[in-house]
């Protein structure tokens, strides 16, 4: 993974522009907005995880996609430009085609702005914003996350000691040994169970008003990048409030999509998307400017 | 004023009659370094534990404790948290959160300091311990010795004024045991840190502390400097003795009118001076073992690497084993010793290089006992060896290996209320069991005392005179010089060299025993602290265990007799199983899949044989389950909480609001903005109440270990994709804790696994499915009607699994990514995902089947045993 600028940034901010990159995509069904969004997505993705990663994550998504497209006009009849019919006297639609289309992208815009979360949005973040409001969850999260790769290398271990013991010869025997290991794996989590309570005990947990700490400082610079990301989602979000984005499927596709308003707001939509992009050009930009002077 | 002053302390543990702590009397000045030592069984932990009221087990108490002047009781529990602080035994099990620098900051968080008042604090320990080079990382990225150091550290952030330690460094290597010592007694000269320990690595700890105590069996029989207390145990010729550093060891034999020596370099030198005056006898070189027969196993220039891409583990090794020897392998960590295990056991297969065996069984004993102990008392755990066999046709064989393990006390114990050497014992009876000639053991003598080390070498001898081949890897050195037959040292990846004991230790300077570092100037062959003992015309006091019996009788495990059916559910199960299936196979059959794409009824006429086919299988099911014992109906009394009555209503309440909500206001995306919606409100309540509660340790605890496992589980059946325990551990955690319990750690599960898997839109509609069948589990159980046998919990499981889950995920499927979601998609998408339903639905109802029972049992061990959840 590339190191990424717009991680470095406060929680808050990585949380505020994924819920609106994320909410934006699901909920406006424009197809600019679709096609900016996925392409913005995809851009970043790719700067996050390079080639090998993005094909790795998102690779499976292409047949899905297409699956997605052309059924749409198989079982879908409604619009008013027929262009041929199915053997079953069923019309295939344009207008079922793009609706399709859109829901496709829309479904892998999402699914890779999921993924450049997953990879920004780390588990200390999620749980460093979730400590505030609920501290018992976000702890049961963190106590989550801390037992399962403990559990995991256990549990190999034990199957690793019973293959040297006797080898399965079949996948009857198999499954049996894969049972006594997590039986064992679960008696031991028991026990060791105790011991973290004791430890947590030990250290005062319990008592009232416990705080939650956190290595995160808020800078000026993610306050001056949380008004940017507020005034290019205004931008982009009110037009479509005031209905100006409008854009119908069916019965017949209709709508404006190049007016001077959808022109503005795409490029506030554009802006916003690729926010991440832009930061880390102009991180790049600054250390080759640093280097030179050198 | 004292830190702590003990006035006539005993205490019983319930249902006892023995007291374990009598009549103890100790005070603990400012600055002192106190170590507690005594044979294992002794009440060592139960002293330590008594000294800080959180940790201290239930049990009669008598006498005092003060702590700063005030007893105990009255110290109130956040000065307790911060002021006492307790380092255990387990390095990793102590560690709670996922991320260093919050492990540091735990305890002042929950003391309430502020974020600031915490960054410095942490910043400063981190520092003192030279953790900051990894401050940001994962725990489970650190070693060992790492991580009882940020134990240790994330203990003094609170600045406590004592130090209690329990056996810190059982579970360490010796390089990172005397490492985390030495910052032991860096704490205690810089920042004036009163410490207790109790610790079986004296000759480590005694020459850094000012006193040291005894406890024998629940009495303090010595409280003095070391060389006082010394003076004690010689006075009283207690067997202590033996585990006092070596040169403590020599010089009280000899007699030597010097002071007592506590560490290797002036007992060293006392030698030097006495041997000016006497004359030495040299120790005689003992012959080596001559190999009779051909190597049982050999390794010929193997090599193994784990990845093609990783670096070589082993190296060129070559190495060969002959019946009846001990040969034990030292080394280093990390240079591939435990991986040569793997590769002789057969586990891993060298990629160059031959491996030649000629044993007909090759057994390993792995680091960790507990990893072979799965049943519930230790007569169970021999016989479970034997899978299908009566108990006639074996009981031979596990009385002959209980007689030669000692065991025969300990088998109506349960495993995990054995100690660390017993529970090794446990599993080398079970490893024994399968009568191998090669036996292959990991570090066997770590965290084990003294006197476990002596009978553990007793029950291998007697292994290796009946002809087996011990390999053993170790890093204690003194064992190894004690009783092996040869020894080899592991370096990178090889053998480098391989002799008997004498010759191989006597050439070392470092990887060698304090006995030889003693004398070597002058003995070069002394090896053993009873060589140098002789060399200088003392006598070795001879040491016997007590003899064994060479057979026990194996008593049969009782017989649990489930009630017998009565006729008639008999037959009408007979009679409503058999429908359902016909029912099964006719309507599978009849059902017109292409109907739906046209827009037909596709179920068509037979609508209503789906009604009489699942209203069979509900017969079938009432019918053949068995209801639950007395015992387990004793627990289940009781109605349901009015919390999880007002959870319930308040989302019932809620869902029609927001539809009628969305549908007015929701635009293009009404459907999954409505959806999503409803899921966050049926879900909320229940966030809230677990929150608004203030769930304690144990709870916490217990409900994260329940959701990793679920989660963790998934890596042993990944060979069988689509076979997850996640639903089946979900449902018994709602059986065994209730729902509310069960809802926790469906939501949680699904929640965490997406974490570490990839969080999608699908995230909150995995929560709530797995959350309602945790959920439902509870109540239905609470109710009385879901019962605790597994046929019952294997149905209910199958059904949930495929009625809820997949009736959750299905249309959710559907609702995430279609605008205008029709019945029709929402059939189809049922439709489609029958099979990977009924795939999950089946691997819950085999997990339920096979795993319900003992692990109903587990948890029922958790919750008797230590009061959680729900009294």
């Amino acid at each position: 993974m590339k190191n990424d600028a717009f991680s470095g940034f406060h929680p808050v901010v990585n949380f505020i522009f994924f819920v609106a990159a994320l909410g934006m995509t699901m909920f406006i069904q424009q197809p600019v907005y679709l096609l900016i969004s996925f392409i913005s997505g995809c851009a970043y993705l790719l700067y996050l995880q390079g080639k090998k990663g993005f094909f790795r994550q998102v690779g499976y998504l292409v047949p899905i996609l297409i699956m997605m497209a052309i059924m749409n006009p198989v079982f879908n009849h409604e619009g008013i430009t027929v262009l041929w019919y199915l053997p079953n006297d069923n019309p295939i639609t344009l207008e079922a085609i793009c609706f399709g289309l859109a829901s496709a992208v829309m479904m892998g815009a999402s699914i890779v702005w999921f993924n450049c979360c997953n990879t920004v949005f780390t588990s200390d973040k999620i749980i460093y914003l979730f400590g505030r409001v609920i501290p018992a969850l976000s702890l049961l999260i963190s106590m989550t996350l801390r037992f399962v790769p403990r559990f995991k290398n256990f549990l190999q271990s034990v199957v690793r000691t019973q293959q040297a013991m006797h080898k399965p010869e079949n996948t009857k025997e198999r499954f049996q040994q894969a049972l006594a290991a997590f039986s064992a794996t679960v008696s031991w989590a028991m026990e060791q169970s105790i011991v973290s309570a004791d430890s947590m005990k030990s250290r005062g947990y319990g008592g009232l008003g416990r705080t939650a700490f956190s290595i995160y400082v808020f800078e000026k610079r993610d306050g001056i990048t949380l008004v940017l990301l507020a005034v290019l989602c205004a931008g982009a979000a009110i037009p479509h409030l005031f209905g100006l984005m409008r854009w119908i499927y069916y019965p017949s596709l209709s709508g404006e999509l190049f007016g001077p308003v959808q022109i503005m707001a795409y490029f506030c939509y554009g802006g916003m998307c690729n926010l991440p992009l832009i930061i880390n050009k102009m991180e790049d930009r600054k250390w080759n400017a640093l280097r030179s002077k050198i | 004023m004292e830190r702590f002053k003990i006035q006539n302390l005993t205490f019983t543990y319930p249902e006892q009659e023995v007291a374990v702590l009598r009549d103890v009397s100790m005070e603990l000045h400012p600055g002192d370094f106190a170590v507690l030592a005594g044979p294992s069984g002794c009440g060592k932990s139960t002293m330590l534990r008594q000294l800080k009221t959180v940790l201290a087990p239930h049990g009669k108490k008598e006498g005092a404790i003060l702590f700063n002047g005030i007893p105990l009781e009255e110290v109130d529990n956040r000065t307790q948290s911060a002021k006492i602080g307790f380092v255990l035994q387990d390095p990793d099990s102590q560690i709670v959160t996922d991320k260093v620098w919050h492990e540091l900051a735990f305890g002042l968080e929950s003391l309430g300091v502020d974020n600031t008042a915490i960054r410095g604090r942490v910043a400063e320990m981190a520092s003192f311990f030279g953790i900051q080079t990894w401050f940001h990382r994962s725990v489970t990225q650190l070693s060992g010795g790492q991580k009882q150091l940020l134990n240790l550290a994330s203990i003094m952030v609170l600045q406590p004024d004592v130090l209690i330690l329990d056996e810190p460094t059982s579970q360490l290597d010796p390089i990172a045991a005397t490492d985390f010592l030495q910052t032991l007694g860096r704490i205690n000269r810089e920042l004036g840190t009163t410490i207790l320990i109790c610790e079986h690595r004296l000759e480590d700890v005694i020459p850094m502390a000012s006193r040291l105590l005894i406890l024998d069996k629940g009495e303090l029989i010595a409280d003095d400097t070391p060389v006082g207390t010394f003076e004690v145990l010689r006075n009283r010729k207690h067997p202590m003795l033996h585990s006092m550093p070596t040169p403590m060891q020599i010089w009280s034999i000899l007699n030597w009118n010097t002071p007592c020596p506590m560490t290797v370099s002036d007992g060293r030198n006392q030698l030097t001076d006495w041997a000016e005056e006497h004359t030495l006898t040299q120790t005689p070189e003992r012959p080596a073992m001559q190999p009779e027969n051909a190597p049982v196993i050999a390794l010929e220039e193997v090599w193994f690497r784990y990845e093609k891409d990783t670096p070589d583990i082993l190296k060129s090794v070559s190495m060969k084993a002959y019946p009846g020897e001990l040969l034990c392998i030292l080394g280093g960590n990390g240079t591939g010793k435990s991986t040569m295990l793997s590769v002789l056991s057969g586990v891993r297969k060298p990629y160059r290089g031959k491996m030649t065996c000629k044993a007909k069984k090759v057994t390993a004993l792995p680091q960790n006992p507990q990893m072979l102990l799965v049943k519930k008392n230790v007569r169970e755990e021999l016989l479970s060896v034997f899978p299908g066999k009566k108990l006639h046709e074996v009981a031979d064989r596990i009385g002959e290996m209980v007689a030669l393990c000692r065991l025969e006390d300990l088998l109506d114990r349960h495993p995990f209320d054995l100690s660390g050497g017993e529970q090794q014992r446990t599993a080398l009876t079970k490893v024994l069991l399968q009568n191998p000639e090669v036996l292959l053991l990991d570090e066997p003598t770590k965290g084990v005392d003294n006197d476990f080390k002596i009978t553990f070498a007793q029950i291998l001898k007697e292994l290796t005179a009946r002809g087996v081949c011990i390999i053993m890897v170790s890093h204690d050195v003194e064992f190894c010089a004690q009783y092996a037959d040869r020894c080899g040292l592991f370096f990178d990846g090889g053998i480098v060299t391989i002799d008997a004991p004498q010759p191989f230790f006597a050439g070392k300077s470092f990887y060698t025993t304090a006995a030889n570092r003693m004398a070597r100037h002058l003995l070069p062959n002394a090896v053993t602290p009873e060589d140098v003992i002789v060399a200088c015309g003392g006598e070795v006091p001879k040491r016997e265990l007590p003899k064994r019996p060479d057979k026990i009788d194996i008593e049969p495990p009782e017989e649990r007799n489930p009630q017998k059916l009565p006729l008639w559910r008999k037959i009408l199960g007979a009679i409503s199983g058999t429908a359902f299936f016909g029912l099964l196979m006719y309507t599978s059959r009849a059902l017109d899949l292409s109907a739906l794409y046209q827009g037909g009824n596709f179920m068509g006429q037979y609508g209503w044989l789906y009604v009489v086919m699942l209203l069979s299988f509900g017969i079938f099911a009432a019918c053949i389950s068995r209801k639950s014992s007395v015992r387990e109906q004793r627990m289940m009394k009781g109605k349901l909480s009015t919390r999880t009555k007002i959870m319930l209503l308040l989302s019932l309440l809620l869902i029609p609001l927001t539809i009628w909500a969305g549908l007015k206001w929701g635009g293009g995306r009404k459907y999954m903005l409505i959806s999503f919606a409803i899921i966050f409100e049926t879900m909320l309540p229940f966030f809230l109440i677990f929150e608004g509660r203030k769930p304690q340790a144990r709870e916490l605890v217990i409900l994260s270990v329940l959701s990793a496992l679920a989660i963790g589980g998934r890596a042993v059946f990944f060979a069988m994709p689509g076979f997850k325990p996640v639903a089946a551990m979900v449902i018994l955690t709602g059986v065994a804790f209730g729902a509310e319990a069960g809802f926790m750690v469906g939501a949680m599960t699904m929640f965490c696994s997406n974490v570490l898997f990839g969080q999608g839109p699908w995230t909150p509609w995995q929560m709530f499915a797995m959350g309602i069948m945790g959920l439902l589990a509870g109540v239905l159980f609470r109710k009385g009607i879901l019962h605790r046998d597994r046929f019952s919990l294997s149905v209910f499981g199958g059904l949930v699994t495929f009625l809820i889950y997949g009736g959750v995920m299905n249309p959710a499927s559907v609702l995430m990514y279609q605008a205008n979601p029709d019945w029709q998609m929402i059939l189809t998408a049922y439709i489609t995902g029958v099979p990977a339903d009924a795939i999950h639905a089946l691997a819950t109802v085999m997990f339920l089947w096979f795993l319900s029972e003992p692990m109903l049992e587990k948890l029922d061990r958790v919750k008797v045993k230590y009061g959680l959840i729900e009294k």
